[in-house]
């Protein structure tokens, strides 16, 4: 099974893919190993990631991808992204460049998209709402994936196992027939983003996505619950209030290892941690790739 | 009735409304509506926690189809306009075929536009009813001129702009859509929520509490590590506090506000080139709907000749609610 690497915002010493491929197996062992004993939301993570690699010999890593579904504020520079570029053409693999949502004023301050044009043949965009989807592909020809926050699916966090039965049959299954968005093809995507869901079911048409683990997306806002921490009373929850990344160092989740759907509240965007029975959906032929994040929290 | 063309004021409403209550909105300025449609073809297999129309409550929408042509009949007798809202943002295979048997219905009925938020919707609607008017509704999320150039090329007529967006960024948005001759509608009334609409994945309707009430008993972590530093807990804590007056709606003593509020941005959103003022309200109670229609007439009225910071303010009644600022839509 393929495996697209989210990689934290530093490049590290890394040279090529295979120092990836060593650093999934390796290191994800070890943190688990050293969290033995911890058991938040985040070592959780961490286990959860551990027994994939332990179920599934066969994972490698074939790309890798840099960016924010969530905020432009943790997206990296362009010379970091450079030398992001630069491991991933050593690999011949393509870059995946994630972008938040993005409103008129983002496109304005941000000429990411701009710069990156002379690389364009080594750079997959990952778009996250229809404005910047439309504007990578039409404005800018690149290629795009449409992001998970484009898949607009019930992910119901709020059941946990039994509670689901209390849903009648019909209502479940209209949760439960996940089907393609249409509409996607007319934008000429290269491919989609889905979340495993806590429902437990698995997206079951034949057109290939790629797969988020551990992290489900469920909700995103504007307005960065945290980032205006320092601000006075005042000035805080404003679209364009500044802030010191504060989501960065701090999130909030349910700390409790009972809770069978454990929430994470990370920046501008809410998870959850999607912990499946075994790891059989990796199994399912519609996936093509399973997308694991490396960062400390998502977002 | 409001014969300011360029300042209409639309209004949601629920099948709780009695034809003389939709009247009587009318009289006090309401000049067009919007509607969800349940039927029992939809309720009988999926209740009403499972809805076409992002309302999970059966007060909300319109559940049979005499009443909804009823409400349709008195509405157009008065002039005015009446959406169908089916702005779900997904929908399986059934239910976009269940969703747009109800949309032939309410448009047999007489409704005079859609609202949607799925494209896969807007595709069907606009092949199976080419002459129905088409509203992008602010749950599709449109945030950006690339955005609305692309719901303008599958044949929408109006943007809803979505909740969460600045007074330039609605400006900018606004300036494109009249170039591609949409009208452009914005909220000022009630509902403002914490996430976006058009990415927020989460039921509503089965639990006593909306999900971002959820959220309020989460545990601090400091590079992944429970918080031990007491000042940096206090300071954390007192900021949730603030946060949580800024996210939920009860934190106003302004019952019929509904929450949120954008009338001292109406002079502005009329210069950026709104002209569709949305007031959220369906399943509200007619006496609550009548008392935001008429602080929204007034304050349009109001603004054709004065910086209307203060009259709004007068006419929210509270002057610490206005000053903190925590209640308003646009604050930027």
């Amino acid at each position: 099974m393929n495996v697209s690497l989210w990689l934290p915002s530093e490049p590290g010493h890394f040279k090529d893919i295979h120092d990836w491929n060593v650093f999934l197996r390796e290191n994800i062992t070890s943190i688990a190993k050293d969290q033995l004993n911890n058991k938040t939301i985040f070592s959780r993570a961490m286990f959860l990631l551990l027994n994939l690699i332990q179920e599934s010999p066969n994972l490698s890593v074939s790309s890798l991808r840099v960016g924010s579904e969530t905020c432009l504020r943790k997206m990296i520079d362009s010379t970091k992204l450079k030398a992001f570029i630069k491991i991933a053409q050593n690999s011949k693999v393509r870059l995946q460049v994630v972008l938040p949502p993005l409103a008129e004023a983002d496109f304005a301050g941000f000429g990411l998209l701009q710069s990156l044009q002379e690389y364009s043949s080594s750079i997959l965009v990952v778009a996250n709402d229809l404005g910047t989807l439309y504007k990578a592909r039409v404005e800018f020809q690149y290629d795009v994936i449409a992001g998970r926050l484009l898949w607009k699916r019930k992910r119901a966090s709020r059941f946990f196992g039994d509670e689901l039965s209390l849903i009648s049959s019909n209502e479940l299954s209209e949760w439960q027939n996940i089907t393609y968005p249409e509409w996607i093809n007319f934008l000429g995507v290269v491919s989609l983003e889905i979340d495993l869901l806590p429902q437990g079911v698995l997206y079951s048409d034949e057109r290939p996505c790629a797969i988020h683990f551990p992290w489900t997306f469920i909700s995103y806002g504007r307005v960065c619950y945290i980032g205006s921490l320092e601000l006075k009373r005042l000035d805080k929850f404003k679209i364009t209030s500044p802030c010191n990344n504060e989501c960065i160092r701090i999130q909030h989740a349910i700390n409790d290892e009972s809770h069978p759907v454990p929430i994470l509240r990370s920046g501008k965007g809410v998870y959850c941690l999607c912990v499946p029975k075994d790891t059989t959906w990796t199994q399912n032929k519609s996936i093509s790739n399973i997308i694991i994040d490396l960062r400390r929290s998502p977002g | 009735m409001n014969s300011d063309k360029s300042s209409q004021i639309v209004v949601g409403i629920g099948g709780n409304l009695l034809p003389k209550d939709i009247v009587e909105l009318i009289k006090v300025g309401a000049n067009e509506f919007f509607v969800g449609y349940v039927p029992s073809t939809w309720s009988d297999i999926y209740g009403f926690a499972t809805s076409p129309n992002r309302r999970y409550w059966k007060v909300s929408s319109f559940t049979n189809f005499k009443d909804l042509q009823v409400a349709i009949d008195v509405i157009h007798q008065h002039q005015c306009k009446v959406s169908l809202a089916i702005n779900e943002l997904s929908y399986s295979s059934k239910a976009i075929k269940l969703t747009l048997d109800i949309a032939e219905e309410a448009i047999r009925a007489g409704i005079d536009a859609v609202i949607v938020a799925d494209p896969d919707i807007l595709f069907n609607v606009h092949k199976m009813f080419p002459k129905i008017a088409i509203h992008a509704s602010g749950e599709m999320g449109l945030y950006n001129k690339c955005a609305v150039k692309q719901a303008a090329s599958w044949g929408v007529n109006r943007i809803v702009l979505p909740r969460h967006l600045c007074i330039s960024e609605i400006e900018i948005l606004s300036g494109v859509s009249k170039q591609l001759t949409l009208e452009t509608e914005a909220f000022v009334m009630s509902e403002r929520c914490c996430f976006e609409g058009a990415f927020c994945f989460p039921t509503h309707g089965y639990l006593e509490k909306n999900f971002c009430n959820d959220l309020v008993g989460l545990v601090p972590f400091q590079d992944s590590n429970e918080i031990t530093d007491l000042c940096l807990l206090k300071k954390i804590k007192s900021h949730l506090e603030d946060y949580n007056d800024w996210r939920s709606h009860e934190a106003t003593s302004i019952e019929w506000l509904g929450g949120e509020c954008g009338l001292c941005a109406v002079k502005n959103l009329k210069a950026a080139g709104i002209s569709y003022f949305k007031i959220v309200g369906r399943g509200i109670k007619k006496d609550t709907l009548v008392k935001r229609i008429q602080a929204v007439k007034a304050t349009i009225r109001d603004a054709e000749s004065n910086n209307n910071i203060a009259f709004c303010q007068n006419l929210i009644g509270d002057s610490q609610t206005c000053q903190v600022g925590y209640r308003c839509y646009y604050r930027d």
